[in-house]
């Protein structure tokens, strides 16, 4: 191992990383760990605790140990996948048995560790899942500025909106509301300046955007 | 030495047409040459015997060799009708009559070839069945033909029809039946067992036999000054006793040499011609019975020894058996001490880590530094406490067996548990019957077994909605019994587990001791004692009973 003492220095510092192990001194030992790493570690005895939580922190990331008393590790990974969708989870085993791997990668888990566990792929595989995680937010806020600029949109202009990134000229939007196109072209400078875009390529972005993460306007 | 079935089968691919012909000729000379010798009380002047063993080698003949020695057969027939019995007159009849007769022979041998196993050297109650009553259809068919040649060739009067057609059936019958499984026997060298032991058994078998016939035949024919008829069911005793003994092999050997036996002595004795014909049906009787007793001995044997094959087979498949488990036993035991030992183990790993980064930090974090080395310490001393314990738990030798109160093994086991007991708020009972006799065990092993029941009652409550609750009885059982139970109120064990729950490796539950039921229940057998799933009470109840140390 090289010597890398030092606190990582990269974007993911201060977020939070559950760790779901009933064993104390493992989850001690992790908390601690991941705490000197400059992360924001909180211990969980059992999945029915962890699943106690409304809310979570996020970016962030589980790490659930695949033995648990009561709901399992892989029990509490499905479980996440409905109150927590996109929550990335780390699962941890003591035996590296290759039948619970697949079930839980299958079941969408970012990385799979075996105990005892290593330092730097605990490391690695944390990084990766708050990274994905991360993404996920970022994306996800974007959705909803986007959105909430789009909410400012009357009905008239929501449908023009549609129908300019549809592709269609002013002339046929004006011909299928029975409108003028002059009435068009200000639906559209209020567009522009309600979704603050500064060239009607930007409407197709933003329109595409949309879709790409959620179903399509109106 | 190769079985004369098999030499033929090579001749007849080779195309040693020198050698069949060869073995052809032979059968011819030593037909004729038997018939000469057992030539002996013609019923005069026409050429019935009693006995006829020469018909036997043309049906042996046959039935080893198929139908390309029919022709070898019918000339045989023919040269013995004319040599031997120097056939009366010159008329058609004589060509008829034994031509007739050796096609019979023909065909009777090829019908058993074709149904009977006799060719394999095989003689069970069916082949030997289907073979008489081929044998007896045969004799009575060539007997006709021969009779009805003679008759209507008008060399044989008509009032004497009867009695030579049945001297001569009979006579054929007695030789058919006798000697041909002999015969096939010694082609096929199966007469004696392929065994030493077995094969010195036979042999003084055979020589005690021999001794008793000839003893037999001297006090029916030579010593009584009775009718010699009357005494002849003493014939009976040493062939079935030889036939029981020898089987199929046995009673083919015996049965010609008793054949034998009584026509020289009637041969010897000379003037008793006039009741030939009631030996003959004696004969025949002894014969039979002969061979049905060798038959049933042989598949009686044959029974015997497919059971022991049987038998043999079940305990390897047993063994293998046992030897998987013992295998799936030590695959389970090596996966929990694993998950044992992880974790400390890892726990030391992932503080070493901390520590590492801690001791970069200089003085301000050195309180830290010595919170998490204490830790590694504890840790290290739990995976050495693990080892130890499994070191005591797997020790060799006698169990560290001492005199101890079900009580106090009870309360260690919840000292062991009170902590789980109460984060997940379950609520604990014990009930021990007052006086209670003391147990002899290991602590150690007991308290491991008390510990998995604990273990998997912690888990099934709550896997369940509250409330929880485990309670623990202890009280006699019987008279020198002590029986632990513990109840949980969990939602039970599912039908489809419960059948194989003490099979190794039947656990694939996260947690618990890792024992395994398997290993609690060798434990607690170990100790004279039990363990089980009451399946009568409505709440999961594991009830583990103990020889109680009254003293």
């Amino acid at each position: 191992m090289t010597a890398d003492a030092a606190p990582t220095g990269d974007s993911f510092e201060g977020s939070t990383v559950y760790v779901v192990e009933d064993d104390k001194a493992v989850r001690d030992s992790l908390l601690l760990l991941l705490r000197l790493r400059g992360y924001a570690p909180s211990g969980y005895e059992s999945a029915e605790d962890f699943l106690q939580l409304d809310a979570l922190l996020r970016p962030a990331c589980a790490l659930v140990d695949v033995r648990l008393p009561g709901i399992d590790g892989l029990a509490l990974q499905r479980r996440l996948k409905e109150r927590h969708p996109g929550l990335p989870v780390i699962v941890i085993t003591g035996h590296g048995d290759v039948a619970t791997a697949r079930s839980a990668l299958r079941d969408g888990a970012v990385d799979f560790l075996e105990k005892p566990i290593d330092e730097h792929e605990l490391l690695d595989a944390v990084t990766v899942a708050l990274a994905s995680d991360q993404r996920r937010v970022a994306q996800a806020r974007d959705r909803e500025e986007i959105s909430a600029r789009l909410a400012r949109l009357t009905a008239r202009e929501l449908e023009v909106f549609e129908r300019i990134t549809n592709g269609q000229h002013n002339r046929e939007i004006a011909e299928e509301f029975g409108i003028s196109p002059r009435t068009v072209e200000v639906h559209r400078s209020r567009i522009m300046e309600k979704l603050q875009a500064r060239r009607v390529a930007d409407l197709f972005r933003l329109r595409f955007e949309l879709e790409q993460t959620s179903p399509p306007v109106a | 030495m190769t079985p004369l079935t098999d030499r033929l089968d090579a001749w007849r691919n080779e195309g040693a047409r020198g050698r069949l012909f060869l073995l052809g000729a032979g059968f011819v000379a030593l037909y004729v040459a038997v018939d000469a010798v057992t030539y002996i009380f013609p019923s005069e002047p026409f050429a019935a015997t009693p006995w006829n063993p020469q018909p036997a080698l043309a049906l042996a003949l046959i039935v080893l060799g198929g139908a390309a020695f029919a022709p070898a057969v019918l000339a045989a027939a023919v040269l013995a009708e004319t040599f031997v019995r120097e056939g009366p007159g010159g008329g058609f009849g004589f060509i008829v009559a034994s031509s007739g007769m050796g096609l019979a022979y023909v065909l009777t041998g090829l019908a058993v070839r074709s149904k009977t196993r006799i060719a394999g050297g095989e003689l069970t109650l069916r082949d030997l069945t289907w073979f008489v009553a081929f044998v007896a259809v045969g004799a009575a068919l060539s007997s006709i033909v021969y009779v009805g040649a003679y008759l209507l060739d008008g060399t044989l009067p008509q009032e004497r029809a009867t009695r030579v057609f049945l001297r001569l059936a009979v006579g054929d019958v007695l030789g058919l039946v006798g000697v041909t499984p002999l015969l096939v026997y010694l082609t096929r060298a199966t007469l004696l067992p392929a065994a030493d032991a077995r094969r010195r058994a036979a042999l003084r078998d055979f020589a005690v036999f021999v001794l008793a016939l000839v003893l037999t035949l001297l006090l029916v024919f030579a010593i009584t000054p009775f009718d010699e008829f009357r005494m002849s069911y003493l014939l009976f005793l040493p062939m079935i006793a030889f036939a029981l003994r020898q089987g199929a092999a046995g009673a083919a050997l015996a049965v010609p040499l008793a054949q034998l036996g009584v026509i020289i002595s009637l041969y010897v004795l000379g003037e008793r011609a006039a009741t030939a014909f009631e030996f003959q049906m004696l004969l025949l009787a002894l014969s039979l019975t002969t061979l049905y007793f060798g038959a049933l001995a042989e598949e009686r044997a044959h029974a015997a020894d497919a059971l022991a094959q049987r038998e043999q087979q079940l305990r390897e498949q047993q063994a293998r058996l046992n030897q998987a488990q013992r295998m799936a036993a030590a695959a389970e035991l090596a996966a929990s001490l694993a998950h044992e030992l992880n974790q400390p183990l890892s726990a030391i790993g992932t503080y070493a880590g901390a520590c590492r980064m801690l001791a970069a930090g200089g003085e301000a974090s050195r309180r830290e530094l010595q919170e998490a080395l204490t830790q590694v310490v504890r840790e290290s001393a739990r995976a050495g406490e693990f080892v130890r314990r499994m070191r005591d738990f797997f020790r060799t030798g006698a169990a560290d067996v001492e005199r101890t109160a079900p009580s106090d093994l009870i309360e260690a086991a919840h000292d062991q548990v009170r902590d789980r007991l109460g984060r997940h708020g379950v609520q604990w009972t014990s009930r021990i019957e007052p006086g209670l006799p003391a147990v002899a065990v290991d602590r150690v092993q007991i308290g491991a077994v008390l510990g998995n029941l604990l273990a998997n009652a912690i888990e099934a409550v709550v896997a369940a909605p509250p409330p929880r609750a485990i309670e623990v009885r202890a009280r006699r059982s019987g008279d020198d019994m002590v029986r632990i139970e513990v109840e949980d109120s969990g939602s039970g064990v599912a039908l489809e587990v419960r059948d194989r729950l003490f099979q190794p490796m039947a656990t694939s539950k996260p947690g618990g001791m890792g024992l395994g039921l398997a290993m609690a229940r060798t434990i607690a057998q170990r100790h004279g004692g039990s363990l089980w799933l009451d399946a009568t009470c409505s709440r999961t109840t594991f009830c583990l009973e103990l020889p109680a140390d009254d003293r």
